[in-house]
């Protein structure tokens, strides 16, 4: 789910840079107020580290097979900290396997990092009494599925409305359609593995899910 | 992949600060590239610089073996769904000048920025990016993030990879869309989650144990000599000059 | 151990407890002084590495006091005379290179660029690894990244280092090059281990720790060699305490 360079006008992946440097620099002014700010840094790299790994995992689902994105749980796990290490995990993509795009990757921040910040708050609706297993793994299931559905839904918006100048009419609409459709069993699959790792990690490490 | 090229070359020993911001400067410049005429100089200067950048074709080749799926995608779209005047009609599929156009634009940019980004990496440490963006002035909740990222995804990577082994071993195997293959993942996202967290918490002891946040990320000063700052002048000039061009 | 030199770390009256457990410390008072090699040793579990995290200032004790050099550890300062070497090795190595890894203590103390490479040389000479500065540190050795996780605690040339299992996971030949630096590595040393042998190597005076209480501090000659005791504590005596039933043959 990631733009590649050469399909966004300039203006586009411009703005995408603005509005993310914009959404990084609320999250890390929100975080230096905190009374130790460095104390949850290594936390944070650690698990982006993990969740970058995560996110390489190749899931046989035929006819094809899936990576997950998991910016969800990523949200859920890391509040805050969410945005910048999804950044941090697209510059570390583009560099390491020149997968992403250098342009995009403002667009791509808001499309993936948006919707865990949105997870991240999602999941504390749900958890706001309790942790207990059933509403934990509800929180998750919803914090996992919305994320990657939003995801996919900015993708497909910023695709298809700037291609939609070159297409057809028609083709316009079905592209649209097949790329959400495309996306849905992603959305199903994301849902359902959040829900289990949260599930496990409030019956370990609960404090983890405390936000 | 990339770090196997020899630092030796000129664009390697460049001053990690103007190349990040040169290679930027340059991948806009590239996707603002709007008309056919215009791809050959874009070409040119990639040859330019792939000189200057000592990388062997072969490494080339084999990263751009696998390119995105996705733009392949488009790239048909655009060839085959494109509006304007007929040009070629093969079966039921119609190629049009304008989808023609729009099809050789996007692969051209997609491809040159794609190629430019890996000459501009080759030679260039992750860390000294790290490094250089922080001397950019980049946040240092972000560059500290970074490090600590490019130090232990390694550590992780083995961890994992020793997980799967353990998972393996007594008899899990991932397949296809089933409980059990999820419940599998699940388990892999969640112990690996939990063992980075662990080790978080004690790479932060002996982090703090030796003054982590106690003076503020004094780092050896980064040195450029004019001539890197000359030329770092010129190609933003040439990437100006080619965002005119459109 | 004359009680006429100053002390470097006193504990008095230690009591820790971690809000979810029991009493992990309780009452514990004891005093190293300089020039002292302290060997702590005690089952898992026991409380040494709480111990070691109270008295670096991690968590502030429940009960009692800590002091390093006359003045008390607060939690969360930095008191770089203090140094503490980590069981995980990879823990201890959080920077990408080795040169890096040992410059991040002196950085952090303020020193100029020109002192912190100063220190990091003469860390990493005096440990033996002056070609393994530029090496990533993820792609040493076990016994590599050992002693450069020690070279990263002396280029902060503290008073006294504490070591946490400093043998785990080293073949036979590192932990041959480990007891020297052990030796040597600060004027006073404190050393967890499960390494009976080497604590009576290495150490002039043993601690030893269950359940949050010193049970004997003494000679480790003394203490180590009291079957009874050991014993007690889950312990064995060390195979070099025990006289040769057998002679050796040759």
């Amino acid at each position: 789910m990631h733009v590649p360079d050469g399909i966004l006008p300039v203006s586009v992946t411009l703005s995408g840079y603005v509005v993310s440097a914009g959404i990084a620099w609320l999250c890390l002014h929100r975080i230096k107020q905190r009374h130790d700010p460095r104390e949850d840094i290594p936390r944070a790299a650690l698990l982006t580290a993990a969740f970058f790994l995560a996110s390489l995992i190749h899931i046989p689902a035929p006819p094809a097979s899936v990576h997950l994105v998991l910016n969800g749980l990523l949200g859920v796990l890391l509040g805050l900290f969410a945005f910048p290490a999804i950044l941090i995990g697209l510059c570390f993509q583009a560099i390491m396997f020149g997968h992403g795009g250098l342009t995009t990757l403002g667009i791509n921040g808001v499309i993936l990092g948006g919707p865990a910040l949105l997870a991240a708050f999602v999941f504390s609706l749900g958890r706001r009494h309790h942790i207990n297993g059933r509403k934990t793994a509800i929180a998750g299931f919803l914090a996992g599925s919305s994320a990657v559905a939003l995801s996919a839904l900015l993708f497909a918006l910023v695709i298809v409305t700037n291609l939609a100048t070159h297409l057809r009419a028609d083709t316009e609409q079905s592209a649209l359609l097949a790329l959400l459709l495309a996306h849905l069993p992603l959305v199903l699959l994301e849902g359902a593995v959040t829900a289990l790792v949260v599930t496990f990690i409030g019956r370990t490490r609960p404090h983890l899910l405390k936000g | 992949m990339l770090r196997k090229v020899s630092g030796t070359s000129l664009l390697a020993r460049w001053d990690p600060r103007y190349k990040i911001a040169a290679l930027l400067a340059l991948a806009f410049s590239f996707s603002a590239v709007s008309r056919i005429q215009t791809i050959p100089y874009m070409l040119g200067l990639l040859v330019v610089f792939w000189l200057l950048s000592g990388v062997p074709l072969a490494i080339l080749g084999r990263r751009l073996r696998y390119p995105s799926l996705f733009i392949a995608l488009v790239i048909l779209m655009l060839l085959f769904a494109g509006r304007g005047d007929v040009l070629l009609t093969v079966g039921f599929l119609t190629i049009t000048d304008s989808g023609l156009n729009r099809a050789l634009l996007v692969a051209a940019r997609f491809y040159s920025i794609l190629i430019l980004a890996m000459l501009f990496f080759a030679g260039t440490p992750l860390l000294t990016t790290i490094r250089a963006l922080q001397a950019l002035g980049m946040p240092y909740i972000i560059t500290d993030m970074a490090l600590l990222m490019a130090r232990y995804v390694e550590v992780l990577h083995q961890d994992l990879r020793n997980l799967h082994r353990c998972m393996h071993l007594r008899g899990f195997r991932l397949r296809g869309w089933s409980l059990t293959s999820l419940q599998g993942v699940a388990l892999m996202v969640a112990n690996l989650l939990l063992r980075s967290f662990e080790q978080s918490q004690r790479v932060y002891l002996a982090m703090r144990l030796r003054g982590y946040g106690q003076a503020d990320g004094l780092t050896p000063p980064l040195t450029a000599t004019p001539a890197e700052g000359l030329f770092f002048v010129i190609v933003v000039g040439i990437a100006l000059g080619l965002g005119w061009l459109g | 151990m004359t009680t006429t030199t100053p002390y470097v770390l006193q504990l008095s009256a230690l009591s820790f407890s971690y809000p979810d457990t029991g009493r992990v410390l309780n009452d514990i008072s004891m005093t190293i002084h300089a020039g002292e090699r302290v060997g702590l040793i005690g089952p898992n579990g026991a409380g040494k590495t709480t111990l070691f995290l109270v008295a670096a200032g991690f968590f502030a004790p429940t009960a009692g006091t800590v002091e390093l050099l006359g003045k008390p550890v607060v939690k969360g300062g930095f008191r770089p005379e203090l140094g503490l070497v980590f069981q995980r090795t990879d823990d201890q190595l959080f920077c990408a290179t080795v040169a890096e890894d040992v410059a991040f203590g002196p950085r952090n103390m303020g020193l100029s660029h020109e002192e912190v490479e100063r220190r990091t040389l003469a860390a990493l000479a005096a440990v033996g690894a002056e070609k393994l500065g530029e090496r990533s540190t993820h792609q040493l050795s076990e016994g590599e990244k050992r002693i450069v996780s020690i070279a990263g605690v002396l280029a902060m040339r503290p008073e006294m280092i504490i070591f946490d299992e400093p043998s785990a996971g080293l073949d036979i030949r590192c932990r041959r090059r480990l007891i020297p630096l052990l030796q040597e590595a600060a004027p006073t040393v404190l050393v967890a281990s499960h390494d009976l042998e080497l604590i009576l190597e290495v150490c002039t005076r043993v601690v030893l720790i269950d359940e949050g209480r010193i049970v004997a501090d003494g000679c480790p000659r003394k203490v180590m060699g009291d079957e009874a005791l050991m014993a007690a504590h889950g312990q064995e005596k060390p195979h070099s305490l025990v006289p040769h039933q057998l002679p050796h043959r040759h």
